[in-house]
């Protein structure tokens, strides 16, 4: 029998959707199908020689970061090529989101093709170092990466690539705190300012999908036409669809049978919208960006029509101000504000002041944080005005909510 | 340095400046709004609220007396462009 190397591309990352406990770690409830080195050879061939020419094809095919903020990644290689200093590429599996899996089931699924995206790019850009970041608490995540460096026959000093253990903290994900960490600092996210001196290190941090379909656009195989999502509903489940599929078709093939009256979209600092405005829209993030809006890392949270949205804000709000980096004060002590006049809104403690005051604060505390983890907590909390408008008059009038108030949101101990 | 100077330094092109601070260093100290209060406001919290975008030629001298107050040199003026 003779083996014919086929190349069978693929048109999905994941190898299938998975239910996830409900936060933390994308560990899944049932195994799902990893995929061995064997396998990923056979059906994708061995991972090519580059060099920096591959940014003309990155940029052709329009490669964007999957992380959540969607940069293009030419930009950050155009970046890092002008620069002469030492360089670390990170890829970055840290979901500190607590409700994200896509990233988790990625690598837990197709660990080869993060691997190589990341000795792709590593090798492009001429890197000095090659690190894959995980969340403190991803012990699965890191035993994936072992096995498969086992089965590349990697040990001792052949393994290429190190991996690191980020804190368990809401803010161990982000970029800049990744690079704050590699550099020997703090994980704790920084402002941005030009580096002017060309020899200094630098890092440029990939997420890990975006490396998977950097390993795809290398071998000039198609990136696929999808989306990854995690979506909360009575389970987490992590799912792929194709970017034209409407928010409305990812809840009924989900198997929801009842419209929610708002969604959650990008997590616990993502935004709220009204389930009309955004159940025909298509999950793309250029629909969505739109719109006004962003999936950010994929995150979608419906909430159903008896909850208490204004309950669940101040759930989120509270968690937020609990995960400030405390290094600035708008943020330290912004943030408790915010969630003070959330949980008096919750409680039916107080008039329409609470809301002045509480728009007052999210005015003083926008755009001035030194990290965008309080815009965050601004963004969500102008959001569920917004949406919730129409609700939060009988917390402030007297009238009693009648919705559900409990509604249980992982990761946020409440 | 020769009086010949002088006259040069007053045809360059003034660019514009603006005022910046690190919220990271900042410790709430609340010089900056004693020593130009026309500028620069405290939040509730106690922390500066920086004017955005260019700073007018009267205000650059009454941003330099902000920076120069800063106990923990939190604050810096910026070319604009």
């Amino acid at each position: 029998m003779t083996l014919t190397a086929t190349r069978v591309a693929t048109d999905t990352l994941l190898t299938g959707p998975v239910t996830l406990r409900p936060s933390g770690p994308a560990d899944s409830i049932a195994p799902s199908v990893r995929e061995s080195f064997d396998d990923h050879v056979l059906r994708f061939g061995r991972r090519p020689d580059v060099s920096a020419a591959l940014l003309a094809r990155i940029e052709h095919e329009g490669l964007l970061g999957h992380g959540g903020a969607f940069v293009p990644v030419g930009v950050k290689w155009r970046a890092a090529l002008l620069r002469k200093g030492p360089l670390t590429v990170v890829a970055n599996a840290a979901e500190s989101e607590p409700l994200a899996g896509k990233d988790g089931t990625l690598i837990r699924q197709r660990p080869h093709l993060v691997l190589d995206g990341l000795m792709i790019a590593a090798q492009a850009l001429g890197a000095d170092r090659a690190i894959i970041w995980l969340h403190g608490d991803d012990t699965t995540g890191r035993a994936m990466f072992e096995y498969a460096f086992r089965e590349r026959g990697w040990s001792g000093r052949e393994v290429p690539v190190e991996i690191i253990d980020g804190p368990v903290h809401y803010l161990a994900g982000e970029a800049q705190a990744i690079t704050r960490a590699t550099s020997g600092g703090p994980a704790l996210p920084f402002p941005r300012r030009a580096v002017t001196d060309p020899w200094a290190p630098q890092t440029i941090v990939h997420n890990v999908e975006t490396l998977a379909r950097l390993a795809l656009i290398a071998r000039e195989l198609p990136n696929p036409s999808t989306r990854l999502l995690t979506v909360l509903g009575s389970q987490r489940m992590v799912v792929e669809v194709g970017q034209s599929t409407t928010i409305e078709q990812v809840l009924i093939a989900l198997g929801w049978k009842v419209a929610p009256q708002a969604v959650l979209l990008g997590g616990y600092a993502g935004i709220w919208a009204k389930w009309d405005d955004v159940a025909r829209l298509e999950v793309a993030e250029k629909t969505m960006r739109a719109a006004k809006l962003t999936l950010g890392a994929g995150v979608m949270v419906p909430l159903a029509d008896d909850a208490c949205g204004v309950r669940v804000t101040a759930d989120l709000i509270s968690y937020l101000a609990s995960m400030s980096a405390r290094q600035c004060g708008p943020c330290l002590f912004g943030l408790p504000a915010l969630a003070e006049h959330w949980a008096k809104l919750a409680d039916e403690d107080g008039s329409y002041r609470v809301i002045d005051r509480l728009r007052a604060d999210i005015a003083a505390v926008e755009g001035r944080g030194a990290c965008r983890h309080p815009d965050g907590a601004t963004r969500l909390s102008t959001s569920a005005l917004q949406t919730f408008s129409a609700h939060l008059g009988s917390h402030v009038t007297g009238m009693r909510c009648r919705h559900r108030s409990h509604v249980a949101l992982p990761g946020t101990s409440q | 340095m020769s009086a010949l100077d002088k006259p040069r330094r007053s045809l360059k092109r003034q660019s514009g400046q603006r005022l910046r601070v690190d919220p990271l260093v900042c410790d709430g100290i609340g010089q900056c709004a004693m020593a130009a209060s026309s500028i620069i406001h405290l939040d509730r919290w106690g922390y500066p609220v920086i004017p955005a975008g260019e700073l007018s030629p009267a205000d650059k001298g009454r941003a330099t007396r902000a920076v120069n107050a800063c106990p923990r040199q939190a604050l810096w003026l910026e070319a604009t462009d």
